[in-house]
């Protein structure tokens, strides 16, 4: 175990730019999170991906045996330590204390797309936003997840998002959580958030890279090139799994099972067969579908 | 061709190439900047090279092709010298009259000269008219004088010497100093020191560091750092190799925008033969320090002249930025320590070496040094190119250079800083121009581009206009950015079109602050400007256009209506003519009137009637 939270028994597909403002996947805490183990297991893997896997577990002791640098930090004045180089989001998850994410996934690599996870830095007229998921803890930071102006933006980013794609659960829960009750821009009806978790999920994880972004500004999509049927797709559906907009549908078997209902919501991709041919569609019988049937 | 290994024998070379020009041979220079070439100037110098051979001038005068003079407005520009004359909107059949009259007896083609409009006084001589007479020129010193494809020419003037003495006599800590010394702001619109980025570049860990210049300028009406790449690329190269030993990298990029043609062929050719003269390669002056660049051409996203989304794109990946909390010139390029500065930066860079910091720092304010290239363009009389102090105000450039306002009206606001940047009301025309002033006033010095607009531009449209642009050239990668420019388009096209409401200006407030905080990079922070600017000096427009469905300046369709003023019509029929729609009726001499629900407002009528009949509200 403590051998394999060195880098050099990384898994060669660790060891590329995704990964390079990351404490890597194996030095960890999980804390129960639905972790990537349950599709990892499911699935159809390389031996050596599958031993990664299986060894993803935390080994927090190991780092205060290696003597890792920590600093001193506080976060809505409350005094924290930290490990040298984690960054912000993940000391205060750490530390319990709430930040809201959409595109940061503690299995990949962050990128502070969505920028909901903001918090401010630095005093005075030096004071700014940073993404919580990004910046890493330096000594004597001072850090307020929730001052009015992180609420402001915060707000705005859940209110652009609540105009562009209504329907997804996750969204929607969000957005109550900040008491944003109305929208007041046009209202569009998108099922992609543009988070890109599914691209990071399939470069990363699945060392696929079969789909990934397309075009910038509006016209930005997300899909493989020239939406074509990709040749490197394994059809493993864990750009399913990831996706935040509509997280709960894949992670449950049967109908009962289904807490929230948060997948009626919207309509599923597997569905739209005619759509993804067989691209995206990976289990046999499709969750979605038998929901849908009943 | 033997490589130059000391400073001497570059001086040596530099006899040489002048003692080898006639001295007394007449010089004639076409612009080939790509302003000039599109109006013809390859076949004005092909022209005149064929009338020099039939009027038997062979060896007695030299046609040289040059780079962007700078006076695009009145191009295509031919000068001779030494008598220092210069024609304007010259075509291929003046040619001949060039040739006999100027070359043969002297005399100056008077149908060719500028005519200043303020006196309607022809001027002859280049240095005198009024849009170079105030311009100081340190990044564009050669451009328009040299062969931007002959290095001897650049050699001539004094070039790579910056580099020898840098090179030879100077440690790259002393070469640091001397920028830090001269005040150097980087010009590509964050006006970062620039001897304080190579520092810190110099002094990053790591073992391999790179240095990138950035050409991909992408500003709409921008094209400085087209004309220097154009017209003297051996200065960008020089400042670069310079740049490149001060901080100690080995290896230089070169991103130009692959719609920069002309700049890459320059370039390249420039490249080619700094290396046949020993300035690039191995070894250079005997120095032991080794540098080699390359050019990248970009794919024309504007979001790439963002420093972290060029080097994306540098590495072959989409040009998305990332979060700079690890600044480039630490972790860049490759993750390696990089420098990355503008095209005009770096041209600056041979002269400050070569003539100390100490004269550099003479020019411009406390705060901003030395000199600015501005592309001043939009209603003004002199459109161009301009390098001025820093400190001018913008009277000077408007008036003075820029020769003041297109038909003589009513000067309202210029755009500084390209999308990003903001509006500057008439009331501030007497600010000095340097970074911090334009960033107290709301906007930015950007890349320099400067868009003067009278009193028909209305400014809820440019705020329109350049949101637009930001919204189509936002990579998408944050939601802010990528959602928030696309919702300030929508609002600002529906107060455009009369359905804005009380609403429309608090949430735009709200979208703009939010843009400002939570965007990823500078793209997205600053696209609230053009907004935020325009309301700050011009809220009124903005209520007018949302309280009383007007557009004050006429300029948005929606809201205008055309009227036949009936006493002022002579009834000449031809706005009726004209009209595609046949909305106007009327007979002959008899007042016209306009069917509303017909008109299109295309303005055709406006435009057509020459007699100001047709009213605009």
């Amino acid at each position: 175990m403590s051998a394999n939270s060195t880098p050099s028994r990384r898994n060669k597909y660790f060891h590329h730019r995704g990964h390079r403002e990351h404490r890597g996947i194996n030095q960890r805490k999980t804390k129960g999170e639905k972790g990537l183990l349950f599709v990892f297991l499911g699935l159809e893997f390389s031996n050596e991906l599958y031993v990664f896997s299986v060894c993803s577990v935390p080994s927090v002791v190991n780092n205060q045996e290696k003597n890792i640098t920590m600093v001193n930090l506080t976060i809505n004045g409350r005094e924290i330590k930290a490990e040298k180089n984690a960054t912000i989001l993940e000391t205060a998850r750490d530390s319990g204390i709430y930040i809201p994410t959409l595109c940061y996934n503690e299995s990949l690599g962050p990128e502070g797309r969505c920028r909901l996870c903001l918090v401010e830095i630095g005093e005075g007229a030096r004071a700014k936003l940073v993404s919580s998921c990004t910046y890493r803890v330096e000594e004597g930071l001072q850090v307020r997840t929730t001052s009015s102006r992180v609420l402001k933006a915060r707000k705005m980013i859940l209110e652009l998002l609540l105009a562009s794609c209504p329907q997804s659960k996750t969204i929607q829960d969000l957005a109550s959580a900040h008491v944003i009750n109305q929208q007041r821009f046009r209202q569009e009806y998108e099922d992609c958030i543009l988070c890109g978790r599914c691209v990071r999920m399939c470069e990363e994880q699945m060392a696929a890279k079969a789909i990934g972004f397309r075009g910038r500004g509006e016209k930005r999509s997300l899909g493989t090139p020239f939406d074509k049927n990709s040749e490197v797709c394994r059809q493993c559906g864990g750009c399913i799994y990831v996706c935040p907009a509509c997280e709960l549908r894949c992670t449950y078997t049967t109908p009962e099972q289904a807490i929230c209902g948060g997948c009626q919501n919207i309509s599923p991709p597997c569905i739209e067969k005619e759509m993804f041919h067989d691209t995206m569609c990976y289990m046999d019988p499709c969750v979605a579908c038998e929901i849908k049937k009943d | 061709m033997e490589k130059i290994k000391t400073p001497k024998e570059l001086e040596k070379l530099r006899q040489e190439i002048l003692a080898g020009q006639k001295k007394d041979a007449i010089e004639v220079t076409v612009c080939g900047g790509t302003g000039c070439l599109s109006n013809g100037s390859e076949q004005v110098a092909a022209a005149i090279s064929e009338e020099m051979k039939k009027q038997g001038l062979n060896g007695k005068a030299v046609l040289k092709k040059t780079g962007c003079h700078g006076f695009c407005e009145r191009g295509p520009l031919v000068t001779i010298n030494p008598m220092d004359i210069f024609y304007q909107r010259v075509a291929e059949n003046d040619a001949a009259d060039i040739v006999s009259e100027t070359l043969i007896k002297g005399k100056t083609v008077e149908r060719l000269l500028y005519v200043d409009p303020a006196s309607q006084k022809k001027i002859a001589r280049h240095d005198e008219i009024p849009f170079y007479k105030h311009q100081f020129r340190i990044a564009l010193r050669n451009n328009g004088r040299i062969d931007p494809t002959d290095i001897r020419a650049y050699l001539a003037n004094g070039g790579y010497a910056g580099l020898a003495k840098a090179v030879t006599s100077m440690t790259p800590v002393e070469v640091i100093a001397t920028v830090e010394k001269s005040g150097l702001r980087g010009r590509g619109g964050g006006g970062f020191p620039a001897g304080k980025k190579w520092r810190s570049c110099r002094e990053a860990k790591g073992d391999v560091r790179y240095l990138v210049c950035n050409g991909d300028e992408g500003d709409p009406g921008a094209f400085m750092d087209r004309s220097i790449m154009e017209g003297d690329p051996h200065s960008v190269i020089e400042g670069m190799i310079i740049a490149a030993f001060a901080i100690g990298a080995h290896q230089g990029y070169l991103y130009v925008r692959n719609e920069y043609p002309l700049a890459v062929q320059n370039l390249g050719i420039a490249l080619e033969q700094a290396r046949e003269y020993g300035f690039l390669g191995k070894n250079i002056f005997n120095s032991g320090f080794d540098f080699e660049i390359r050019i990248n051409r970009g794919g024309g996203a504007f979001v790439c002249g963002e420093s972290s989304a060029l080097m994306a794109s540098l590495e072959g990946r989409a040009g998305e930025p990332r979060a700079k909390y690890i600044r480039s010139v630490e972790r860049g390029l490759w993750d390696k320590p990089t420098n990355l500065n503008n095209v005009e930066t770096y041209a600056n860079v041979p002269e400050i070496i070569a003539r100390g910091a100490d004269w550099f720092a003479s020019y411009g304010t406390a705060g901003s040094k030395g000199t600015k290239v501005f592309s001043l363009v939009g209603k003004v009389k002199n459109t161009g190119l301009v390098e001025v102090p820093m400190g001018i105000t913008l009277r000077d450039i408007i008036f003075k250079i820029g020769g003041g306002i297109l038909n003589d009206r009513e000067f309202k606001a210029v755009q500084t800083g390209g999308p990003s940047g903001g509006c500057i009301p008439k009331s501030m025309i007497d600010m000095p121009v340097d970074f911090d002033e334009l960033t107290k006033a709301g906007s930015m010095m950007g890349s320099g581009g400067m868009i003067v607009m009278d009193d028909t531009d209305c400014m809820v449209d440019v705020a329109k206009y350049f949101t637009k642009f930001l919204e189509e050239e936002s990579c998408g990668k944050c939601t802010p950015c990528r959602e928030g420019t696309r919702r300030m388009k929508e609002i600002l096209i529906d107060i455009s079109e009369g359905r804005g409401t009380e609403e429309s200006i608090p949430v735009l407030e709200e979208l703009a602050e939010a843009l400002t905080l939570g965007s990823l990079c500078a793209l997205g922070s600053t696209a609230a400007n053009p907004f935020l600017s325009t309301l700050r000096y011009f809220r009124d427009e903005y209520e007018a256009h949302i309280k009383e469905k007007r557009c004050p300046a006429g300029v948005c369709k929606e809201l205008i209506t055309y009227r036949i003023l009936e006493d002022v019509c002579t009834g000449c029929h031809r706005c009726f003519r004209e009209c595609p729609q046949q909305a106007v009726s009327g007979e002959v001499k008899k007042p016209h009137q306009i069917d509303k629900d017909k008109c299109i407002k295309c303005g055709i009528c406006f435009d057509v009637c020459k007699f100001n009949a047709v009213a605009k509200k």
